[in-house]
């Protein structure tokens, strides 16, 4: 039996996918779009009244229309490497083509930059803004192996930076509309770290599925009224299958968490999970990155540290200590490994959290090489068989 | 003995002894120096297989390379910049696995105030982890800038029509610096530039480098032995170590912070734009007919440039081949053939 699905995230799904037209109208009425990256804080561009959009959530989407293959195709015929991220061979791929599900996204006005996560993005939206000519803001975000007072003022100056460049866009910026995205934005985050914990319930009420769609809205919207609105109707749902004592799965045998970007095309690998009664209780890439409590009285402090202590941006020692603490939260009798080829920076840690989790708490994983959004890597095959040892080890691991 | 044969033995030895690594060309080496301990940069072991285990293998095998030297525990300390994703995952996992390390941030755009004062702040961090005194950083200074100024004086020597040096003697000249005591470098390197004059001059097409890093000397050899001379390297363990001075006055660490504005340009730092105009300038200077992309495999910061890169250079009447390399020997052959082709095309 597969995990039964909340109506509430399928709203969420439409909503994400309405957003991509709604752009394209908001700007046919002289409304300004920017592209932005995850971890951008879209908060000042809520109160600017801009309409973001996600080049990498419309990668993804793409993966999930399965036209990802045609894409990056497009984009390894004018040079680009494949070994280079498939998130944006995918959308250099559809920006050169002009092809891509959902009738393309809106051109942009202005391309807003953040160095945290990676390099791959610093040097895609450079290449976005020498062929699309549309003004660039570099948000130069450093990594964060300590904590250090200089990192945070740095940050904070620059937002303030990215105010001025806005407002040389002719686009103003106001204190108190910025504390009042901020203050949405972190209702948000409130929201989705309740409906998040509540997956430590046994039987937990939540599966993969829902968890990957409906992080788009704390991705996408944090600092708009619609994730706030979204987000209280997913958590109502939730709250009310705990009330019931309903699982997602009928039977829960077994609580993984999963680590890394899914495989967008085929999350066949779930069902495969949740057919064998192991639910996916928690991922890596849908907990808590997303959403820190804010305060709205001072927001560019807030959003300073919102965007620099920000998931792959932080020394393993911060983010390894925080997956086994979420481990042993969630109860979690196993993980499953993506080892994904197109995101070296959220790989690179595979094998080290591997260790911890069996080390530190005991705890099996399954480990498979494949990529996100580029099915050409994918063996169904070689994942089964992992899988398979995995629910072997659990077995194991609850016998004892 | 041979200046040039003292250099060779230097790149063979990899900075075998020496107490702290630095991992790359932002490392701001003259804090290094003023730590007064010995110091080497890390160009990998040859075998990767205890890093094999902590990284996954999409990730270049330069990293790896490294990554191993590292685990392999000779190296007391280890410092370095945060440039590349692989080179903070590498970064991370020494540190995770306990080798007492330290690395900083380059901001992106140090033309802004703020950012330098941001870096100063990081070249602090590093200056205290390496127990440099202000002091010992100014005499430090003078001794990189004295030794930059020669490599870039060799350097130069190979804008001219038939150059005193090939492409292998000037890179072993260049590698050799962050391999062995800076002074001595410095040494041998006066020593050859006086030798010059007296040596005859290399013919061949004229060609230009563009990649990361280069640690077997062999594939330099296999395209120099097709009938070219490669009269500028873009290589982050050759010319672009060397390139661009600081200041020539004003507190050490500032001046050090400074030199980061005029040195060549990294792609792991640098906006495209500022990268093209670099080097096809450089270009430009040393009258190249053709550039080989000599990329790590793996290496996102420069296979992300390269088709733009390409069409500058072919726009500016320059002619580009890429290979990719994981710097194997069976890899030799396959380059000589290919740049053999490249002659052809550049009508050598
Ligand atoms: S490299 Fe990773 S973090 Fe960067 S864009 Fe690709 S998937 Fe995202
Ligand atoms: S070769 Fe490229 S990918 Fe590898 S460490 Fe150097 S810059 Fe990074």
């Amino acid at each position: 039996m597969r995990a039964s699905r909340l109506a509430s995230a399928r709203e969420i799904s439409y909503a994400i996918g309405a957003r991509v037209l709604a752009a394209k109208l908001y700007r046919e009425q002289g409304g300004k779009v920017a592209w932005v990256t995850a971890l951008s804080p879209v908060e000042v561009l809520y109160a600017a009244g801009i309409m973001p959009l996600y080049p990498e959530q419309y990668s993804a989407a793409c993966g999930a229309f399965k036209t990802s293959l045609k894409l990056v195709e497009k984009a390894e015929e004018a040079g680009y490497s494949q070994d280079l991220c498939s998130y944006f061979r995918c959308h250099i791929g559809h920006v050169l083509s002009g092809e891509g599900p959902l009738g393309g996204l809106a051109k942009p006005d202005i391309l807003l930059l953040s160095g945290n996560l990676c390099l791959t993005r610093v040097k895609w939206w450079e290449i976005l803004s020498e062929k699309l000519k549309a003004p660039l803001f570099h948000l130069d975000i450093p990594f964060v192996a300590e904590e250090d007072s200089w990192h945070l003022e740095y940050v904070r100056w620059q937002i303030e930076e990215l105010m001025e460049f806005l407002a040389e866009a002719g686009v103003e910026v106001t204190l108190d509309s910025l504390k009042r995205s901020v203050e949405l934005s972190d209702e948000a985050s409130k929201l989705w770290n309740e409906v998040m914990d509540l997956r430590k319930v046994r039987p937990c009420p939540m599966g993969a599925r829902d968890a990957f769609t409906s992080m788009f809205l704390i991705v996408t919207c944090p600092g708009h009224p619609v994730a706030v609105v979204l987000l209280k109707r997913l958590l109502k749902e939730v709250r009310e299958r705990v009330a019931d004592g309903r699982g997602a799965l009928e039977e829960e045998k077994f609580r993984v968490m999963l680590d890394n970007i899914p495989t967008w095309y085929d999350l066949w690998f779930v069902d495969y999970l949740e057919e064998r009664g192991a639910i996916s209780v928690a991922e890596t890439y849908t907990y808590s990155v997303w959403s820190p409590r804010l305060d709205f009285s001072k927001p560019l402090e807030s959003l300073a540290r919102k965007y620099l202590y920000a998931g792959l941006n932080e020394s393993f020692e911060r983010r390894i200590k925080a997956a086994l603490e979420v481990a042993k939260e969630f109860e979690v009798d196993g993980a499953v490994i993506h080892v994904n080829r197109s995101c070296k920076p959220y790989s690179s840690w595979a094998y080290e959290l591997k260790n911890a989790l069996r080390d530190e708490l005991e705890i099996p994983s399954a480990v498979f090489e494949a990529d996100m959004t580029d099915p050409r890597v994918f063996s169904r095959e070689q994942v089964r068989t992992r899988l398979d040892a995995l629910i072997e080890a659990m077995s194991e691991r609850a016998r004892r | 003995m041979d200046p040039l044969a003292e250099l060779m033995q230097a790149v063979k030895a990899r900075g075998r002894g020496a107490a702290i690594g630095y991992v790359c060309s932002y490392t701001p080496e003259e804090l290094l120096e003023a730590s007064g301990e010995s110091y080497t940069r890390v160009i990998g072991s040859n075998s990767t297989e205890l890093a094999d285990s902590a990284i996954p293998t999409f990730t270049c095998r330069f990293a790896r390379r490294c990554l191993q030297q590292m685990l392999e525990g000779e190296l007391k300390r280890v410092v370095g910049a945060y440039t590349c994703d692989t080179v903070r995952g590498v970064a991370s996992i020494a540190s995770w696995r306990g080798v007492e390390s330290c690395f900083i941030n380059i901001p992106r755009d140090i033309s802004k105030k703020r950012s330098l004062e941001y870096l100063v702040r990081e070249l602090e961090k590093l200056a205290e982890f390496l127990g440099a005194a202000e002091g010992g950083v100014e005499e430090a200074i003078e001794v990189c800038e004295e030794d930059r100024r020669a490599v870039m004086r060799l350097a130069e020597l190979r804008a001219v029509e038939e150059p005193p040096v090939t492409g292998v003697e000037a890179y072993l000249v260049e590698l050799s610096g962050m391999l062995m005591p800076k002074r001595r470098h410095l040494e041998l390197v006066q020593e050859l530039l006086d030798t010059l004059p007296s040596r005859s001059g290399a013919t061949g097409a004229r060609v230009m480098l563009i990649g990361s890093t280069l640690t077997n000397i062999k594939l330099l050899e296999a395209i120099e032995a097709e009938g070219c001379v490669v009269v500028y390297d873009d290589l982050c363990t050759g010319c672009r170590f060397y390139w661009g001075l600081a200041p020539a006055s004003g507190k050490p660490l500032e001046r050090i912070a400074a030199r980061y504005v005029s040195r060549a340009k990294c792609p792991c730092v640098t906006p495209f734009s500022e990268r093209a105009e670099y080097i096809t300038e450089q270009a430009r200077r040393f009258r190249v007919q053709g550039a080989i992309f000599l990329l790590q495999k793996f290496c996102d910061p420069h296979l992300f440039e390269y088709p733009a890169l390409r069409e500058r250079l072919e726009s500016i009447g320059v002619e580009t081949m890429l290979f990719e390399t994981e710097e194997g020997e069976a890899e030799v052959e396959k380059l000589r053939i290919a740049v053999g082709g490249f002659i052809e095309r550049l009508g050598g």
